[in-house]
């Protein structure tokens, strides 16, 4: 058995991590070897000092934690509550949007790999969507049918929007069954889990937004009440 | 009571949580402090640990006791930590010199400011060892954990704890001599 093996011991040791057939030869090595005697006296000094190394977390580390646990447990409003609307006036209250094209033209597709992040998207999109004035103001709305869809997931996401190529008078009742078919898009909320958004059944609802009252929405998207 | 508020804390209750937060909190904020070397990375990290906890509290079935559990999250965030910093130790890959003899601790300082002075040194010495030898002397040291509480946390065998701490204290040891020898060499510089 050479020193390696007796500086483990030596520091076991000092941590009453050896038994005692292991301290009866630690000592009798010590007894013969100055050099593993200075090692165990630089361990136990070491031991000594090293808990008073310890310091109290900070105060701000409770108030963090348990801000955050407040921002994961809390239950999002939905939009709809968020801007007191009750589900039926917000069918005929959500209106939206002016763009001519398709939305996707104006929706690169690196921008709806990165349409998580709704902040920059929304930025994102205000800034790449060409000259407004040019664009025909057209169709809003969550229809009924939607609405029935998205009720039960109002808590689940902010809002759910349909965008449509075509021009359509401002009125709900004009919208065809045909152009309800044509709805291209949805908007859900990230938070919407991805077993949701297939429970909606509509293989466009792709991106990930949501509106808070005070946000810059993008340019063309109106709210009325 | 431990076992009771983990149970609360897995049924929802955050006010259970929060108090397995502030029973965990210095020693989980200890480990993240000396893993990270920055006071303000220690709070990040540390949230972060607590975040991760609670999170995966659905997953604790009771297998190991809630504090190794505990330890073993905060270990692997650290180390995702240090992973990303990068940040290497000068001595890490430095082999351990076993002919260097270990500083000379007979010497005990009795006033105060030369008691602060020897933990500085030593805490600054402790910065400088490799984040696995920084782990287990915190785990030991300064969080008082048993070589076999330390295993599970760490999931190594029982004689790997034995042999890094006593590896680790051998570098804090020689670290502490270099800092002391170039500390001498410095002062007789300057005269």
């Amino acid at each position: 058995m050479d020193c390696t093996y007796f500086r483990t011991l030596a520091s076991a040791s000092v941590d009453n991590e050896i038994t005692a057939e292991e301290r009866a030869l630690l000592d009798e090595h010590i007894e013969v070897c100055p050099d593993c005697g200075a090692w165990l006296s630089a361990f136990e000094a070491l031991h000594a000092e090293l808990p008073s190394l310890a310091v109290e977390a900070p105060p701000e580390l409770r108030a963090r934690v348990s801000k955050s646990l407040s921002m994961m447990t809390e239950k999002k409003p939905s939009f709809f509550s968020r801007y007191k609307f009750t589900a039926i006036a917000a069918a005929a209250a959500i209106a939206i949007f002016a763009l001519s094209g398709s939305f996707e033209n104006y929706l690169p597709h690196e921008s709806k790999q990165a349409a998580q992040d709704y902040e920059e998207n929304i930025l994102y999109n205000a800034r790449t969507v060409p000259d407004s004035s040019q664009m025909d103001s057209q169709l809003a709305i969550a229809t009924p049918e939607l609405l029935e869809k998205a009720i039960p997931y109002s808590e689940e996401f902010a809002f759910i929007l349909t965008i449509h190529d075509d021009f359509i008078p401002n009125a709900i009742s004009q919208i065809t069954p045909e152009i309800r078919e044509d709805i291209s898009y949805y908007i859900v909320d990230s938070s919407m889990s991805s077993n949701l958004i297939a429970e909606l059944d509509h293989k466009n609802a792709i991106y990930s937004l949501t509106f808070n009252q005070n946000d810059i929405l993008p340019h063309g998207l109106v709210i009325i009440e | 009571m431990n076992n009771d508020l983990v149970t609360r804390a897995q049924n929802g209750d955050t006010a259970a949580f929060e108090q397995l937060v502030c029973e965990y909190e210095k020693r989980v904020y200890n480990l993240a402090l000396k893993m990270s070397r920055n006071p303000e990375d220690a709070l990040d990290l540390s949230q972060d640990i607590f975040i991760r906890i609670y999170k995966s509290l659905p997953l604790f079935k009771g297998d190991s006791s809630f504090s190794t559990w505990v330890y073993s999250i905060a270990s692997n965030a650290c180390i995702d930590y240090t992973r990303r910093e990068r940040r290497k130790s000068r001595l890490e890959f430095l082999p351990l010199d076993e002919a260097i003899p270990p500083p000379d601790f007979r010497y005990q300082p009795e006033l105060e400011y030369e008691k602060t002075a020897l933990r500085e040194s030593i805490s600054r010495a402790l910065d400088e060892l490799s984040p696995e030898h920084r782990e287990i002397i915190v785990l030991r040291e300064l969080n008082g954990l048993s070589y076999d509480e330390i295993a599970d946390t760490l999931d190594i065998e029982h004689g790997t704890v034995k042999s890094r701490i006593s590896r680790a204290r051998q570098k804090l040891c020689a670290l502490l001599g270099n800092n002391s020898a170039k500390s001498s060499s410095k002062k007789k510089k300057e005269r």
